[in-house]
């Protein structure tokens, strides 16, 4: 599924704050396509995930997907948070098939239930977590419940996948092979994905593109086209080619940052 | 999982207790406590040669319990009427207005500074009035037990349903999940374990509600009646019974739903 951002920007006001968290983004991605969004922190990432959701409206600007403008939630997208955000009365599966009780609650389903298990647990099995299908959450450690929520992101066949920082709370070993995991998910399924992370590498090893944002207000500061092979394998991250990508997306960060706050996050 | 969580806790506690001597101890420790309660009463009477309507000594008591106590839990039924009553409709409506004051902003705002005016002045001020509105009867005893329960119901719900995370809300949203889908299977589960807390302690101001009213009314039906009567008549060792059969009654609610509770809320 392809996207457009034109002249993209969100203001947020409260009584007391107006916050422009985004300004003149003018991007498109084309279909099957893995694109990371990257720049410091509070630079309006997620904001602009929200925006492609249709979760909330623009204040300048419009996104449409397929030719067709956004405006609201469509239901044919899969979202993964930073936080798993499983609900903890549910066993694992019941969490994957979250998706199809929305769209029975309103009669959108294009398979019978049987058909919505049958892929949960091969979602499941695609994660390797297909023995704790009956697991709560809370018996799971965070990349394993993180799993569970890519799984439910998938369960109805979105076209397009959007991940805000999905991997951040995890320690560097699962960070890598989830990365890893995610690239085989993304090759099985060729969904186009919008990935938001402030990792550079991890940026570099996922993406066909990378869109670096500035700070407050976020504006496309540029973007670098990956030059590595596919599919892309763990040894890759030791190659120099490998190396030079992050070198080339730190200097563009740099300048995202204007040395002003070159002492920060990077 | 489950069973390699439970085998590591048995493991540790294993040396010390087996499972059912743990079971069984947990019901011979309290008693155990009360016998040596009982005797330290009955000395501690012996000692200070206390005359019995002042103090009775445990033996009196008990002849209270046992000659009459048909009569004592007869009358405590009855306030347990109240008291169950009280304890459902306050529970209910406090329900009830916590989901309005959290999904409606204006509903909020307007009886928010009513809820809290009637929250920090001490419920038994409005005693007085309910009884020259209603006089000393059912009703009046209901109203002032549904005003005991209704509280902490509302607090809790509007806490629990407040906590929700915003991720979740988008994710029902962002399928194109309905507002109503969103409550019943999203913000109503995560809330529960907060409003069954509410319940909890609006069943223990349930037992104040049932009984406090009844003082206040000698004559009327019900055990607190039946112990400012006692009272009158410096019968001791019959308001202490008396306390005891109420004390029972709640002690076995209070399990009843706390057992409840942790069985509808397994997740905590």
């Amino acid at each position: 599924m392809g996207i457009e951002l034109q002249g993209l920007g969100k203001i947020f006001q409260t009584t007391d704050l107006t916050v422009e968290a985004l300004r003149d983004i003018s991007v498109e991605v084309s279909d099957s396509e893995f694109v990371s969004i990257i720049g410091p922190s509070g630079c309006g990432k997620s904001t602009l995930l929200r925006l492609v959701s249709g979760l909330i409206p623009p204040t300048q600007g419009s996104v449409s997907i397929d030719g067709v403008p956004v405006r609201g939630p469509a239901g044919n997208i899969g979202f993964v948070f930073q936080a798993p955000t499983l609900l903890k009365w549910r066993t694992v599966i019941k969490n994957v098939m979250f998706p199809y009780e929305v769209l029975a609650s309103q009669k959108r389903t294009v398979m019978s239930r049987e058909d919505y298990e049958k892929r949960a647990d091969l979602l499941l099995k695609m994660v390797g977590i297909e023995e704790f299908r009956d697991a709560y959450p809370k018996q799971l450690s965070g990349g394993m419940q993180q799993r569970v929520s890519i799984c439910r992101a998938l369960l109805h066949d979105p076209t397009l996948l959007l991940m805000d920082e999905p991997f951040g709370a995890l320690d560097e070993f699962t960070r890598e092979r989830m990365n890893e995991e995610l690239m085989r998910i993304w090759r099985e399924t060729r969904k186009t994905v919008l990935f938001v992370t402030h990792h550079i590498p991890e940026a570099v090893f996922l993406s066909d593109r990378i869109l670096v944002l500035s700070a407050r207000p976020g504006t496309l500061l540029g973007e670098i086209v990956v030059d590595l092979p596919r599919p892309r394998t763990p040894e890759m991250r030791d190659s120099v080619a490998f190396l030079e990508q992050v070198v080339i997306t730190r200097r563009l960060i740099g300048e995202a940052d204007g040395g002003e706050n070159s002492k920060g996050s990077w | 999982m489950t069973s390699r969580v439970s085998e590591a806790a048995t493991e540790a506690v294993a040396p010390v207790l087996s499972k059912r001597a743990g079971r069984i101890r947990r019901f011979v420790d309290p008693l155990v406590f009360a016998l040596l309660f009982v005797a330290a009463w009955q000395v501690f009477i012996w000692i200070t040669g206390f005359h019995s309507v002042v103090l009775p000594p445990p033996s009196k008591v008990w002849a209270v319990l046992w000659n009459q106590g048909d009569f004592l839990v007869g009358n405590m039924l009855t306030t347990a009427i109240t008291i169950a009553w009280g304890f459902f409709l306050g529970g209910l409506m406090g329900f009830v207005s916590g989901v309005l004051i959290n999904h409606f902003e204006g509903v909020k705002r307007a009886i928010q500074p009513i809820l809290v005016a009637l929250y920090v002045v001490p419920k038994a001020v409005f005693i007085p009035l309910l009884i020259l509105w209603w006089g000393v009867g059912f009703e009046y005893k209901l109203l002032v037990t549904v005003l005991l329960a209704f509280f902490p119901v509302t607090e809790n719900t509007v806490t629990g349903l407040s906590g929700v995370e915003r991720e979740m809300v988008e994710l029902t949203r962002s399928l194109k999940g309905g507002r109503w889908f969103g409550f019943r299977k999203v913000a109503l589960p995560f809330a529960s374990p907060f409003v069954l807390a509410g319940l909890r302690i609006a069943l223990t101001e349930s037992f104040i509600g049932g009984v406090l009213s009844e003082i206040l009314v000698p004559g009327s039906v019900g055990i607190g009646s039946r112990i400012v009567e006692a009272a009158a008549f410096s019968n001791t060792e019959f308001i202490i019974a008396s306390i005891m059969v109420i004390a029972a009654f709640g002690i076995v609610s209070y399990f009843l739903f706390l057992w409840l509770e942790r069985r509808l809320t397994f997740w905590v």
